[in-house]
């Protein structure tokens, strides 16, 4: 006789589409779960959701939106998986995405040339001031073998504390100024729009272009190939030709400038000042869309995406419906939650077997 | 009559076990009696694994029956598997390092309810420790001990459990030849007191000691004889499919120029103490050196600063005549050395890496694989294809990951790259440890065929019949040093093991 019998085992490989589906479930679990917890609010879920579509997707412009609010997480997002993917644990992302708006910064207060000059320069000096921050974490961890953890969480307390001292004691506030931020960057060095009557401007480009290029040198070059090697096995890696040491500098300083890629993305192409507030949370948030999306450059487009409508989306939710943004914070753990949930329950899958009795 | 008053303690029928496309247990049928060692013997990727872990419980068989005592049983955990008395000695070692002896082997129980006892677990340790005649300190760190007594601490760990059905899966590719025949002591003992032992080994001098050999092939049963019945070269053939001829055929070379050239190479280990002490030789073209000695006496640090990966706190290395001191591990595959290690997931594969990535780590960069910095994936999977081909490598496709791989099958990947991207020189680490006759066959021809085409060969092994079949010349090592060098015709075996067991010359005399 046989019968017929189910067992749960372990999957060698989800594939992409266990992992669409794996990401499908989570949201639609996180929307449940939060339009519980606005309705336990007081709130009306499908006025609050409405407005939140409407916000994001709602007119083309809108959807603009949509994209300039992922821009920047994009790049912090590449930032932390480059550096997870060599199991290098860099948490540094929110600091050194200070750093790369702070150079490029540093730079408009001494130089004023064409547009043509000073573009390429600020995007240059943000790369700079993030690969500085990263470079210093790898030099800790390479030289005095300082924990990158460590080490990074202390430079973002740092760094975020230099913007607030410069501001603070007025060297870069503007006279009479009343906000802690800075005069406006001028124009020839902002960021420029992508067409007349649009706010899409050059950083999203860049934003599209480095997930292309990171997807590519991650899985198609001997670079990536390496970094791979060094994240799945260090030791034999070390054996086959990667220098520890060289890997972690290299790894922490990309990372590290991708981040501060990021930072004149927001501000020399949104916000065209630094302050704290504006700068805030795009690390922490930029970890989350690595992790959401299996630390693949590609994914992390299509999760930054969706962040960056939770965003925009978000913003017109609080102007609609009188929901506070916290409320979208709040969303983005929670969709975090179930992604990790799903991730775990996805490994695993049903097989029906049969058994001669 | 006899048969139904004392059913098999353990008996499996018609066992079936996939893993997607891959059959790794195709229809097995076999049991073992009370008081009975039956061995598992197969090639490389034969199943005998995935077999082992279908009969304590850490896979669930797709098909068949395992019966206890004459009941039908299903186990859905190890935990299962116990409770009915079959334990499960693992082919790695699954102990903590930073806990002692006794907090190791009480750590598999579950029935230890709130409060510990370790008094009373302590005496049955100590009791069990007596009765086979196995000195622990119950006390000591894992860490701090070798690799011989850890396996006692899995094994009385099982025994712990009250298991009557040991499965042990090589329990000896790790132990010194010495500490392989305690083992064999041990096993009798247990026999002796009615214990069923299920022995998985690929030597075949202690695959004779047991008494029933069921012989896999593909994952299927194609040999199920009484040990006495058998012989050597039968069951190679039934093993492997053909007859192997073990005995490699060394054609007689002079060596050439010099190609390795080391001279008072000192290197610590990793707890800082001298590990290779003042060692000075040299390795010709055409030549094969044999390092023979007993596993943890340097050879480890010796290759790993040979290669590159530890540094040398005096001497020189050369490699034809170029200084290669302090080099790194870079610097040693663009000169030419190959690097064959013992703990191959360690340190010479990526395990969640495919077959063919593996196949080209550490030569990623080189014009046959990548188009400058970009790797050209139709080339690798085309190498990879080839030296899947050639070393007869058993995996369903260049794609596959590396870990899934049977040991041997993961070995002929470092052997297909390393005996590839090597022209000079080719450093081989117990390059047979864990695989079957056939390949070991194949693991010795090619490397007297390198010999032949003039590379320089560093060859260390605990098997001495492997160094004296391969070696031009034999250096003993104990200690981190060197006791003596022969030539291979000079040698002598007991001298051998004398030199291996630390013994200077002139007290042997
Ligand atoms: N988890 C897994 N997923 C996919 N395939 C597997 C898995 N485990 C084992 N296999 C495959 O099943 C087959 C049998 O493997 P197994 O490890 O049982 O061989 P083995 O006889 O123990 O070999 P060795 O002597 O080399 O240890 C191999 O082809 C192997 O690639
Ligand atoms: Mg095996």
């Amino acid at each position: 006789m046989t019968i017929s019998d189910y067992r749960i085992e372990k999957r060698t490989d989800v594939g992409a589409i266990g992992l669409f589906m794996q990401a499908l479930i989570a949201i639609t679990l996180a929307f449940v779960a939060s339009g519980l917890l606005l309705t336990i609010l007081g709130f009306d879920p499908v006025a609050a959701f409405d407005a939140l579509h409407k916000g994001a997707f709602g007119t083309w412009r809108n959807a603009q939106g949509s994209l300039i609010h992922a821009a920047p997480l994009a790049f912090t997002g590449v930032a932390a998986a480059v550096a997870f993917r060599a199991r290098i644990w860099s948490i540094g992302q929110e600091g050194q995405f200070f750093a790369g708006a702070m150079m490029a910064y540093f730079f408009t207060t001494f130089l004023n040339l064409p547009a043509l000059i000073m573009v390429p320069l600020v995007i240059l000096a943000g790369a700079l001031g993030g690969g500085l921050m990263g470079g210093l974490s790898g030099t800790l961890k390479t030289r005095f073998n300082v924990n990158v953890v460590v080490s990074t969480v202390m430079l973002n307390y740092i760094i975020v504390y230099l913007l607030s001292y410069l501001l603070t004691s007025r060297i870069w506030m503007a006279p009479g100024e009343y906000y802690l931020q800075t005069d406006r960057i001028p124009k020839n060095a902002r960021l420029p729009d992508l067409w007349p009557e649009t706010d899409l401007h050059l950083g999203v480009v860049l934003a599209v272009l480095t997930i292309i290029g990171l997807h590519f040198l991650i899985n198609h070059t001997t670079f990536g190939f390496s970094l791979r090697a060094f994240g799945d096995n260090a030791v034999a890696a070390h054996f086959k030709g990667v220098a520890p040491k060289r890997m972690t500098l290299i790894v922490l300083t990309l990372s590290g400038a991708l981040a501060g890629l990021g930072g004149v993305v927001q501000s020399f192409g949104v916000d065209f000042r630094l302050s704290q507030t504006f700068l805030y949370g795009h690390g922490s948030a930029g970890l989350i869309v690595a992790v959401i999306a299996g630390l693949r450059p590609l994914s992390i487009g299509l999760v930054a995406f969706l962040f960056g409508a939770l965003a925009k989306g978000g913003l017109f939710m609080q102007v609609m419906a009188d929901i506070s943004s916290a409320m979208i914070s709040t969303m983005q753990a929670i969709i975090l939650m179930f992604f990790l949930v799903t991730s775990v329950l996805f490994q695993y899958r049903l097989r029906r077997i049969s058994q001669d009795v | 009559m006899t048969a139904e008053q004392n059913p098999p303690r353990l008996e499996v029928h018609g066992l079936t076990k996939t893993f997607g496309p891959v059959i790794a247990n195709t229809d097995v049928s076999f049991n073992v009696a009370r008081g009975e060692i039956l061995c598992l013997l197969g090639e490389n990727g034969a199943g005998k694994s995935t077999l082992s872990s279908c009969l304590y419980g850490f896979y669930r068989p797709d098909k068949g029956q395992i019966l206890c005592d004459g009941m039908p049983v299903s186990f859905n955990s190890p935990r299962d598997a116990i409770a009915r008395g079959i334990g499960m000695v693992h082919q790695h070692f699954v102990l903590v390092p930073s806990m002692t002896v006794v907090e190791n082997i009480i750590l598999g129980t579950h029935d230890h309810g709130w409060a510990l006892n370790l008094e009373k677990k302590a005496r049955k340790i100590s009791d069990l420790c007596a009765r086979y005649d196995i000195s622990l300190d119950l006390n000591a760190k894992i860490w701090q001990l070798s690799v011989g007594e850890q396996q006692w601490v899995e094994i009385i760990k099982v025994l712990f459990l009250d298991a009557e059905v040991l499965i042990l899966d090589e329990p000896t590719a790790v132990l010194t030849p010495h500490e392989s025949k305690k083992l064999f002591a041990i096993l009798q003992k247990m026999t002796a007191d009615n214990l069923s032992i299920i022995l998985i080994s690929h030597k075949l001098e202690e695959v004779l000691q047991s008494d029933k050999i069921v012989v896999l092939r593909k994952g299927r049963i194609v040999g199920n004889v009484r040990t006495v019945d058998t012989t050597r070269s039968d069951l190679t053939s039934m093993m492997v499919g053909r007859p192997v001829m073990l005995r490699a055929e060394r054609t007689d070379i002079t060596p050439g120029a010099p190609v390795l050239q080391v001279s008072n190479l000192t290197v610590l280990n990793d707890k800082g103490q001298t590990a290779v002490n003042t060692m000075t030789f040299t390795v010709h073209e055409h030549e094969i050196l044999g390092i023979a000695g007993v596993s943890g006496n340097g050879q480890t640090e010796l290759f790993e600063a040979l290669i590159g990966v530890r540094d040398s706190q005096t001497g020189h290395i050369q490699l034809s005549g170029k200084d290669l001191t302090h080099h790194s591990p870079m610097d040693a595959i663009t000169n030419g050395i190959g690097y064959i290690p013992d703990d191959r997931f360690r340190a010479g594969l990526v395990g969640p890496f495919s077959v063919e990535d593996n196949t080209i780590l550490g030569i990623q960069k080189r014009a046959e694989f990548a188009d400058g910095p970009i790797l050209n994936r139709r080339r690798i999977r085309n190498f990879a294809r080839d030296a899947i081909d050639r070393f007869g490598i058993v995996t369903p496709g260049p794609q596959t990951r590396t870990d899934t791989l049977s040991g041997g099958n993961a070995q002929k990947v470092i052997l297909a790259r390393e005996f590839w991207s090597a022209t000079k020189c080719i450093l081989a680490n117990q390059p047979t440890r864990g695989l079957d006759v056939g390949i070991i066959e194949y693991v010795h021809q090619i490397l007297l065929e390198k010999r032949h085409k003039g590379f320089a060969i560093v060859l260390a092994s605990e098997e001495l019949e492997d160094i004296l079949a391969l070696s031009d010349r034999i250096a003993v090592v104990s200690k981190g040093q060197i006791m003596g060098v022969f030539h291979a015709d000079e040698a002598n075996i007991d001298q051998l093991g004398l030199l291996m067991a630390g013994q200077a010359l002139e007290n042997a005399a």
